[in-house]
């Protein structure tokens, strides 16, 4: 077995001669790297392969370390089959007064090619966890009241989220055929602005 | 099999040492990175982030329901947009550091608090990319990064003679935990797939290619003919099952690793995915052998130097 590493120990030297002997350290410090290795090897499957309740029961118990650090994670992107699915946001504002304005999020396909990669997470938000988390709809529309109040005399009064979105064809009915327009709308929500969510807002 | 063989083994994995110029390589691909996610978020900070933004700190909360205390440095001045400029300068400071391998081990402690900062503040716009981005940047802390083309390191070689193959030996076992970072990737996301459906039948790369928010740039013909559809499919099957098994085995692994270089380029080139691919493919690097690395920059080092 090849010796442990020599640089190492020097370097971390200065730090653990204050608290622990030389002897000390190079006698616990492989046990103490291979809790280490050992404890999150086996988070990381726990969390990656949970299809079990003692699984679960070990996940619980670990929750709290795991999520304070965000180390969680999964890799399970288009899996077990992407998404199919193609879909918009689009809100109409209502003023006090009656007049209405669309208000459009965001669309990938619409953007050139550099400005959809800075506005990438726009996509993340809505598309793939905006629309299927009815918590965040009322926030999504407080932002867009937001930004489309531009007269202290006429602030917005309601806002509607409206999703539109169409199904992805089969393959054996889609190849070489365009995809289907966006058309079915679903409405989220029709929120209605309190003064509270335009204070601070510096009118445009 | 003895017990004294498994536990040679488990050492020899795990206590060996090795050059840590394929970790100080990494470490610089992934500040660049990190560096580059930071200026991504600058133009819409307050929109992700802000006290005026798209989510708030309450929705977060209310989404979190109590259940857990996240890492989250700006919680303490929870809608404070001044406090959040600051807090991103810092962050971009301490991407500099971790790419220049200045005060290493705290530029990427200070890099993964950070992003882990803004995960538990928004987490609903962050990607995979960005979770491996993290989870890398944790077992960096660990690593001896900064002990090769570092300016940390820069001190220790002062009076050696600075070649690439020359570095004092470091312990492996950081390094190890960012390999199996990668495979564990792969590992979980072949079994997410070969669970049946899209992936199975060969169809699952045309319906990727139909999901209009994540076009980037066409490719002809070939998401329009079933056969190379499901080659396609499947060949994402394999390669992604031989990233966690063969790229162990050397005779393999640079065909693997230059399969792998081409499967992530020509997603990058189709889908709207920023920084994922790019952080698969540099990750590859730990993979090489120092040997080939130090001839690589050895080489890389004389070329400049001649048209110098």
């Amino acid at each position: 077995m090849p010796n442990h590493d020599n640089s190492e120990k020097r370097s971390n030297q200065s730090l653990l001669s204050e608290l622990l002997s030389p002897q000390e350290w190079a006698r616990i410090r492989k046990p103490i790297i291979n809790t280490f290795i050992i404890f999150h090897g086996v988070l990381n499957y726990c969390y990656l392969f949970n299809n079990h309740p003692y699984i679960n029961n070990i996940n619980h118990f670990f929750f709290g370390y795991y999520t304070f650090l965000g180390l969680e994670q999964s890799w399970n992107v288009f899996a077990p089959g992407p998404r199919e699915t193609n879909s918009h946001l689009t809100a109409i504002i209502t003023y006090t007064d009656g007049t209405t304005r669309l208000w459009t999020y965001p669309r990938m396909e619409r953007l050139d090619f550099f400005t959809k990669i800075a506005k990438e997470r726009y996509r993340k938000f809505f598309n793939d966890n905006g629309w299927g988390t009815p918590l965040l709809w009322p926030e999504i529309a407080k932002y867009v009241a937001r930004i489309s109040y531009d007269d202290p005399n006429n602030p917005p009064m309601l806002v509607s989220l409206i999703r539109f979105h169409s199904k992805v064809l089969p393959m054996e009915q889609g190849l070489g055929k365009p995809n289907l327009p966006q058309s079915e709308a679903k409405s989220l929500i029709v929120y209605t602005v309190k003064p509270e969510d335009l204070t601070g807002v510096k009118v445009k | 099999m003895r017990l004294s063989v498994i536990l040679a083994a488990w050492n020899e994995f795990w206590y060996s040492e090795t050059s840590p110029l394929s970790v100080a390589i990494y470490r610089i691909l992934l500040g660049l990175i990190t560096i580059i996610f930071v200026l991504l978020l600058i133009p819409d900070l307050f929109v992700y982030f802000g006290s005026q933004g798209i989510c708030s700190n309450q929705a977060v909360a209310d989404w979190v329901n109590g259940r857990a205390v996240f890492l989250n440095v700006l919680s303490f001045f929870p809608d404070n947009d001044k406090f959040l400029v600051a807090f991103h300068c810092f962050f971009f400071l301490a991407a500099v550091a971790l790419t220049l391998g200045y005060k290493t081990r705290l530029a990427a402690a200070a890099c993964f608090i950070c992003l882990t900062t803004l995960y538990h503040r928004d987490p609903f716009i962050f990607n995979s990319g960005d979770t491996y981005l993290r989870v890398s940047t944790f077992w960096l802390i660990f690593s001896a990064s900064g002990d090769a083309l570092a300016i940390d390191g820069l001190k220790k070689r002062r009076n050696e003679e600075a070649n690439f193959d020359n570095y004092k030996p470091v312990s492996i076992w950081p390094l190890r935990l960012l390999q199996l970072q990668l495979c564990t990737v792969y590992c979980h996301a072949f079994f997410c797939k070969i669970v049946g459906g899209p992936w199975m039948d060969g169809t699952a790369v045309f319906t990727s290619s139909r999901l209009e928010d994540l076009r980037r740039l066409p490719i002809p013909f070939i998401f329009e003919n079933r056969f190379t559809v499901a080659f396609l499919s499947w060949s994402t099957l394999i390669l992604e099952c031989s990233l966690w098994t063969l790229i162990w085995i050397k005779e393999f692994r640079y065909w693997v690793i230059a399969m792998a270089v081409i499967f992530h380029i020509t997603i990058d080139w189709s889908m709207n995915i920023p920084l994922f691919e790019w952080l698969m493919i540099v990750s590859y690097v730990l993979f090489i052998d120092n040997q080939d690395l130090a001839r690589l920059l050895t080489s890389m080092r004389n070329k400049f130097r001649h048209r110098a």
